[in-house]
């Protein structure tokens, strides 16, 4: 990760986001005005509206005194602050018209082709766009031993089918808001699929790389040794099973999840009235998710649904 | 103007949101072999709210904080100190630049020792800073936020403006009963908090970190301090202290055992393994090691710091007959009520500050003289209106003069230090009519005018005449010049003084300049300070320790008084004064064990 790129996009976009327009004075050197409300957010109460001249350069910051914005600067951690403050909670959607539908058509074609015993082809009768409801948590997994080791982690549940998948789309291409057109309807209640989210994760981490913890658990293990030789053949075992207890309480390693943000996110759905000719007819439906490639075939009267095998 | 900032309710319990909750609410650990896993129902609950009611953000600015959470995490994880580029800035604002030992140390006590650790630095290689630098660590790194940093009464605020101006570390005061529980850092007297009933509320505490300075002070198990620190509960743990041991090897093994129990062992295990005589230690490699699992020590010069010099110039001044007669009279004054109440009254106090203020200046003993009447002691009123009436007619201050005519061999910013604001008045009148920028630096200042008189002084101001309850916890390095217009009787005050500009920090040698008048005390004190305990040119580290050890932490000044008073012969004083500075002296070597050498090599 290119942290001071990452910086400056970080600045700029927040700025642009409040509709101040940082304007550059000197090369390398910009200059916004900061109202009161915004002063404020980022220099405490008692702070007045105000130019704000800022860089990210440290040598410009010394010549002409402006503030530099950079890797733990005070500037950034309190934009940080503000920028963090926002948008715990948002929703957005994947129109359909970020992919491409011929393509979409003709592979679903060919893959049911593909699969069919015998020479088949498929009409497609109808096209019903629809969008599919997911919940997308960013987590903070924090590993906890003597040291702290935070990592983000990101996951989405499928609020009908509690499937739950990454998100394999970039965010930037989703739109802000609920979608115009049909939803599913969800099943899942927000606690279920909370529910299974953790669940997923507890998963992951089981079989993830556990030497941070044999490791701190080893040092704990030490720990308690020395503590009991300290008391050894003392009468106070109830200090020592007090401090034994500390001891586990504050080195044993452990893992906290915590929700950072999260997101309602409606993703399209491309649902086909097919029909297929060969040795019999039948009328039947598919429905393709472009987050997982699937595509998911249904007869016309419910009863046989079939599944294709996913790319 | 209307404002556009979209601000919005926090939702979850992420990041600052979850700090500010004393208790988020976890489910039952999972276990997960070699550890257990805990997710938040407080953030899901928050969650599930803030759906049902609808309350959607910006996608844009949820995108933006998502970046911003990349990328405070990705500050989060480093290989090195997050610490010193977050405090880069700071550092560069106020001068402060950390030393590689500082940093190292920082760095020993966090990754290998886990926390918890002594430092134990030789005076004056700033344990402050690695014990701040360390907090600042863990805070940035999420690990601590309820702090107890426990201090002498007198380090209080010097701890206060260290961390607020080198860490941007705000820490309260302890006042009351409620700060313990609702002060996040906290600095608090050792003597406050280890009574009942505040121990009482502290040992119900979790605290994340705890910090002991003078941390010697705990040595013995069986004082009431000790046990009151042993029943703290604390995850991370330094203790502060130049002189870990002093001359038995229980007192190393009780502080050890107070940061780690079980390090060394139980006493028992400890004695025979360890101990050949209280003083000796058995196995010496192998208590090394130990030590250094634990403690960490630097000595100066040893790839450390070295000091710049300290360069002392006498200048004696001689005072007007008229001066010396009133000097004379009321010395003599002094000396007559006290040999009439006795050293140990209450009434030898205000004799001894009008002696040093005699030293000082007329205007400020005027004062002293003034308020005396005021409180009627009945057996020296005549004698008083009569000195008061023969001081305020003197006009004439040859101190003054030779001041003067030093200040105009200066080309370079200079600090006047005085006791006595009387004086600094009267100093800074004749210093601005000689036509010099002089500003005025004292205990009276709130802390905002301090910081704002130190800028004046740093960019405008040629001199500062300060007294000494103003200097504390403020450093003037930009400063190499020191003018003492009167000296203080206690050498603590003195290096206090020097240590303003002569630290960490100054890359200039440091030139001292004492006014001393011919045929006063003051004569007798620079011959005590200068001559016998060499104050000015060394620095004494253990001086405070020194003084402890001696018992004479609080009553240098009487005891100074008492040889005063009780010879009259120039040569008599002499002789006093050299028993007195050889017992410091002695002090020094006493202090000095043969146990420290295993600190010291390990």
């Amino acid at each position: 990760m290119n942290v001071d790129k990452n910086i400056a996009e970080l600045v700029f976009t927040f700025f642009r986001l409040l509709r101040k327009e940082p304007l550059e004075i000197r090369r390398g050197i910009w200059q916004v005005f900061l109202d009161e409300a915004l002063a404020k957010e980022l220099d405490g109460w008692r702070a007045k509206e105000r130019l704000f001249q800022f860089t990210f350069d440290r040598k410009l910051a010394d010549a002409y005194g402006a503030e530099l914005i950079t890797s733990g600067s005070y500037r950034l951690d309190t934009i940080l602050q503000a920028v963090q403050k926002q948008a715990l909670l948002s929703r957005a959607h994947l129109p359909h018209d970020r992919f491409h539908e011929p393509s979409i058509r003709a592979s679903m074609v060919q893959r049911l082709s593909g699969s069919a015993q015998y020479p088949t082809r498929f009409y497609v009768l109808n096209l019903e766009r629809s969008f599919s409801p997911y919940l997308w948590i960013v987590f903070q997994i924090s590993r906890i031993t003597h040291h702290r080791r935070d990592t983000l982690y990101s996951i989405s549940v499928h609020l009908c089918t509690g499937r739950v998948t990454p998100l394999p789309i970039s965010t930037q291409l989703f739109v802000g808001g609920p979608p115009f057109g049909p939803v599913q309807r969800r099943v899942l209640s927000y606690k279920q699929a909370y529910n299974k989210l953790c669940r997923h994760i507890g998963e992951e981490l089981a079989v993830q790389d556990q030497t941070w913890a044999e490791e701190a658990h080893e040092a704990l293990e030490a720990e308690q040794r020395k503590l009991a030789s300290f008391f050894e053949g003392s009468m106070r075992q109830d200090e020592l099973a007090a401090r034994q207890r500390a001891l586990v309480e504050n080195y044993a390693p452990r893992v906290l999840v915590q929700p950072m943000r999260g997101a309602l996110l409606y993703v399209p759905n491309f649902c086909y009235k097919l029909m297929e000719v060969g040795q019999t007819e039948r009328v039947f439906h598919a429905t393709y998710d472009p987050l997982t490639h699937e595509v998911t075939s249904t007869e016309r009267d419910q009863s046989s649904a079939k599944r294709s095998s996913s790319s | 103007m209307e404002s556009l900032f979209p601000l919005t309710v926090p939702l979850l319990s992420g990041g600052r949101e979850l700090q500010s909750d004393p208790k988020p609410e976890y489910s039952e650990p999972i276990s997960l072999g070699k550890f257990s896993v805990q997710f938040s129902q407080h953030g899901l609950k928050r969650l599930v709210q803030e759906i049902r009611q609808r309350r959607f953000d910006d996608w844009e600015w949820f995108l933006l904080a998502l970046k911003g959470d990349e990328l405070s995490l990705t500050e989060r994880n480093p290989t090195k100190l997050l610490a010193l580029e977050h405090l880069a800035d700071l550092w560069k604002k106020v001068g402060v630049i950390p030393y590689p030992h500082q940093i190292k140390t920082a760095e020993r006590a966090i990754n290998e020792m886990r926390g918890q650790a002594i430092l134990a630095d030789e005076v004056g290689l700033g344990k402050t800073i690695e014990a701040g630098l360390i907090l600042k660590e863990y805070i940035l790194r999420g690990l601590v936020r309820k702090c107890l940093i426990l201090t002498p009464a007198s380090l209080a605020w010097q701890w206060y403006s260290e961390l607020y101006e080198k860490f941007n570390i705000i820490a309260g005061i302890q006042r009351t009963k409620w700060d313990w529980t609702y002060s996040d850092i906290l600095i608090a007297s050792l003597d406050t908090a280890k009574r009942a009933e505040h121990a009482s509320i502290i040992h119900e505490i979790q605290y994340d970190m705890l910090i002991i300075d003078e941390a010697h002070k705990l040595r013995n198990s069986s004082t009431a301090a000790f046990k009151f620190v042993d029943r703290i509960q604390k995850k991370f743990c330094l203790m502060l202290t130049a002189t870990p041991v002093q001359n038995d090897l229980k007192e190393l093994y009780n502080l050890i055992s107070l940061l780690k129990p079980g390090q060394l062992g139980s006493y028992r295990s400890f004695r025979a393994k360890f101990m050949q005589d209280k003083r000796t230690a058995k196995n010496p490699e192998e208590l090394r090691t130990l030590l250094s699992q634990v403690l960490i020590r630097n000595k100066r010069g040893e790839g450390t710091v070295q000091f710049t010099k300290r360069i002392v110039h006498p200048i004696v001044v001689t005072l007007s007959p008229a001066e010396q007669d009133l000097y004379n009279e009321i010395t003599a004054f002094i000396r007559a009520v006290a040999r009439r109440v006795g050293t140990s009254s209450n009434l030898i106090l205000p004799l001894i500050t009008l002696q040093r203020e005699v030293c000082s200046s007329f205007f400020a003993a005027g004062m002293t003289l003034q308020k005396m009447l005021e409180k009627q002691l009945p057996e020296a009123n005549p004698v008083l209106v009569q000195l008061l009436e023969r001081a305020v007619q003197i006009r004439h201050n040859s101190k003054c003069d030779i001041l003067e005519q030093l200040m105009a061999t200066f080309t370079d910013k200079v600090i006047i230090f005085t006791e006595y604001r009387a004086t600094q008045d009267y100093i800074r009148y004749r210093l601005q009519q000689a036509g010099y920028t002089t500003v005025g630096f004292d205990g009276r200042l709130s802390r905002g005018k301090k910081e704002w008189i130190k800028q004046q002084f740093a960019n405008q101001a040629q001199v500062m005449v300060s007294t000494e309850t103003g200097g504390e916890g403020l450093n003037f390095q930009f400063c190499n010049t020191i003018v003492n217009f009167d000296l203080p009787w206690n050498p603590m005050r003195l290096e206090q003084r020097i240590g303003r500009v002569h630290r960490l920090g100054q890359t200039r040698d440091v030139h001292i300049y004492n006014l001393v008048t011919e045929h006063t005390i003051e004569e007798h004190i620079m011959y005590l300070l200068h001559k016998k305990i060499n104050m000015f040119q060394e620095i004494i580290g253990e001086l405070d320790a020194i003084l402890l050890h001696l018992k004479l932490d609080r009553s240098f000044e009487s005891e100074l008084m008492r040889i005063f008073l009780e010879n009259d012969e120039k040569e008599e004083i002499r002789r006093e004064l050299d028993k007195f500075g050889e017992r410091i002296l002695q002090g020094k070597q006493q202090i000095r064990s043969p146990i420290m050498d295993l600190l010291e090599e390990g």
